[in-house]
């Protein structure tokens, strides 16, 4: 993928650029707002990572420019602001999502793999999610693996519908948290992996081949391929 | 404001202040015409008896010198002689010799008493007309000889009753004039008071934007409410830059805490580092992040504490943020073995109000009760409405606060000393507190017996300016 990062501070770059370029992407790194406002026109870019605050122009004003001229690519504002309603500022300008600092690098990488996927199976209008033998119907909300009927509580469907719409990817505990739960704060995250054993049982326990996965240092993956 | 009984908006108006003015303007007011009304009737008759007598002497002065000349038998002829020189129909005049009266009035009027100078008196007259009431002086002569000179007393009885008429005409009109004038002073008042008293009530409930409304008359009203706007003014600029201030802060301080967390990382990744290194820089890291997470913490309850933060009110189900937040510790509960009762109307109950920090609220309050109770203990999660309020109630049977403790383990950074081996920061309830304080609420902990009780207060129908 090829991803624009704009960040003024030095460490950070660093850290994000290595770790991007690690994971196999292509990083073009601007240090201010008007480098990053004038690369973002030039050249195409899969996904942006905006820091909120740099100088020269906000990340925000970054954010509303692209727009403006139709720039639809997806874009990550990163902060160290983390008060919920910077988070809403920031979605309101145009950001399609919100990291605030500290962050583990696996978080930022599920959460530009999540936007770049975004609008396959996540925003369609799909009534069944299939994953191998795994089948949910949304609509009569029955969850079937095999011919097994699986029972699941609210969250439960929640959760295994969240991951099912992006199989494959990496899904983070605070993306659950804010995607499952609508908590923007941080509770004992402990108790995603505990809802997720739960889930796990239901989901996994009986049968042979394991679809929900654990990633170590990030957070869950459903898939059919062993990892 | 609506929903108050007539009879306590009756009573808080007769505590007011502009009420209390009015009364006593009222008071003042009726005092000096009543006073000023006695007096001009007091003159008035005054003046008319006085003119009366004037007469009277005029005529008994005319007579005595007649008797200082001509003697006394000399009267019978001047009396005559005076009633038919006069014009005047009001004045009588009788002189009585023995058995022989004179004049034009008689008989002689038994009530006079010759003893007195002057007196009043009412001789009752035939043909139904009113009696006929005198100011009379009599003087008395030797062998019975008395002269009396009368005045009729119609003319001042009239004038009297005029003045009582128009006097009590008069203070009846100005009684109605102040008390509807007292009453427009309160109503003033009260009016202009009113948009000051409600800039103030917004304000207080966070609508920080609200002004006073100035009329432009230029008067101590309009003094007043521009104070008040200006001191909002300087208010809100200080809000301004403290909000500012912890917004630069919390970004000073995330910074340098997140590079630091990021070189940290770096660390546990090298692979020249040994296992032991390894796990106590991940115990590091994680220190980092609580260091994070209590900063949230503390801006949170900054952000709440300062009643500032309406613009995040939308409409909320709180049965749903409840049930969600249980089912969200379910599993916990059951690897605890913790018991849970549930106590949720069926019917949700509605609210306006931050969504995230009533979650997090009740996520505290859950936690709390999760985490200090020992296995296989008793919890319980309570939802339901009162009045204008939803109250939420966690309790358990755990351990609880000690009673000295309760009220300070809402404060900042508070933990009971058995609970220091347990993970957490002291700022939990604090959280609560503010949360309920921004929501007109109350957080308030109560001995469950065993066990803590939280009740959790919040107002349903708060404005959102
Ligand atoms: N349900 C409870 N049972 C016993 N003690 C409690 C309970 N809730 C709170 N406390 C006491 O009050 C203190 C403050 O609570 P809180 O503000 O939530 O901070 P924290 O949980 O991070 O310690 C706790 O440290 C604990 O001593
Ligand atoms: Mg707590």
């Amino acid at each position: 993928m090829k991803i624009l990062l704009v960040e003024d501070d030095d460490s950070h770059a660093q850290f994000i650029v290595d770790g991007l370029k690690q994971a196999g992407h292509t990083v073009d790194h601007a240090k201010d707002g008007m480098d990053g406002l004038f690369l973002a026109t030039e050249e195409k870019y899969d996904v942006m990572i905006v820091d909120r605050m740099v100088p020269k122009l906000d990340g925000l004003a970054i954010i509303q420019a692209l727009r403006a001229s139709g720039n639809k690519s997806p874009v990550l504002i990163l902060s160290s602001l983390s008060k919920v309603d910077e988070r809403i500022k920031g979605l309101k300008a145009g950001g399609d999502d919100y990291l605030t600092k500290p962050f583990e690098f696996g978080e930022l990488i599920a959460r530009i793999e999540a936007l770049v996927r975004r609008g396959s199976l996540e925003q369609s209008e799909q009534t069944i999610l299939k994953l191998d033998d795994l089948e949910m119907n949304l609509l009569t909300r029955v969850v079937k693996r095999g011919s097994s009927l699986i029972e699941l509580k609210n969250k439960e469907f929640r959760l295994l519908e969240f991951l099912m719409r992006r199989p494959d990817q990496v899904v983070t505990r605070t993306m659950l948290l804010e995607g499952v739960w609508d908590f923007h704060f941080s509770p004992n995250t402990n108790l995603i992996d505990a809802q997720m054993s739960k889930l796990r049982q239901k989901v996994d326990k009986d049968f042979k081949k394991q679809l929900i996965h654990t990633v170590r240092g990030a957070g869950y993956k459903i898939s059919a391929q062993e990892v | 404001m609506p929903g108050e009984s007539l009879s306590v908006k009756i009573k808080s108006a007769l505590r007011s202040f502009s009420f209390r003015v009015g009364v006593l303007f009222f008071v003042a007011l009726c005092t000096t015409l009543i006073v000023l009304r006695v007096h001009i009737y007091y003159q008035s008759v005054s003046t008319a008896y006085e003119d009366i007598r004037a007469i009277v002497n005029a005529h008994a002065e005319e007579i005595s010198q007649g008797i200082d000349k001509y003697g006394i038998s000399y009267v019978h002829y001047l009396v005559k002689a005076m009633i038919e020189d006069t014009q005047d129909k009001h004045l009588y005049l009788v002189f009585r010799e023995g058995k022989h009266l004179s004049g034009n009035l008689s008989p002689w009027p038994s009530e006079i008493n010759l003893k007195l100078h002057w007196q009043e008196i009412s001789i009752p007259q035939d043909d139904e007309k009113p009696p006929l009431h005198l100011l009379v002086k009599a003087t008395s002569y030797k062998n019975n000889g008395a002269l009396l000179i009368g005045y009729d007393l119609q003319r001042v009885d009239f004038l009297r009753d005029t003045l009582l008429r128009v006097a009590i005409a008069n203070i009846l009109l100005s009684l109605l004039m102040s008390f509807s004038l007292s009453i427009l002073v309160v109503w003033l008042v009260n009016r202009h008071l009113q948009f000051i008293n409600r800039a103030c009530e917004r304000v207080m409930r966070g609508q920080l934007q609200y002004r006073v409304l100035v009329r432009g008359a230029n008067d101590q009203f309009d003094k007043l409410g521009a104070n008040i706007n200006s001191m909002l003014d300087w208010i809100a600029t200080l809000l301004g830059t403290v909000r500012d201030s912890t917004n630069a802060i919390a970004h000073d301080m995330r910074t340098p805490l997140s590079r630091h967390r990021i070189e940290l990382q770096a660390l546990i990744d090298d692979p020249g580092i040994s296992p032991a290194v390894r796990e106590k820089i991940g115990a590091a890291v994680m220190r980092v992040d609580g260091i994070v997470e209590m900063f949230d913490n503390i801006l949170s309850i900054a952000k709440a504490e300062s009643r500032t933060g309406t613009e995040l009110f939308v409409e909320i189900n709180m049965n749903e943020i409840v049930e969600d937040v249980i089912e969200f510790y379910a599993a916990l509960l059951e690897e605890q073995r913790q018991q849970l009762t549930v106590d949720i109307p069926l019917t949700p109950l509605w609210m306006t109000g931050d969504k995230q920090l009533i979650s997090q609220a009740v996520v505290n309050l859950v936690d709390n009760a999760v985490k200090y109770t020992p296995e296989g203990g008793h919890i319980r999660v309570s939802l339901r409405a009162e009045g204008s309020f939803i109250i939420a109630t966690v309790s358990d049977n755990g351990p609880g606060i000690p009673k000295q403790f309760m009220n300070q383990a809402k404060e900042r950074f508070f933990r009971v000393d058995e609970s220091r081996n347990t993970p957490g920061t002291g700022l939990g309830l604090s959280l609560v507190n503010a949360v309920a304080t921004l929501h007109h609420g109350t957080l308030t902990l109560t001995d469950n017996d065993p066990g803590l009780c939280a009740t959790l207060r919040l107002s349903r129908n708060i404005e959102v300016g």
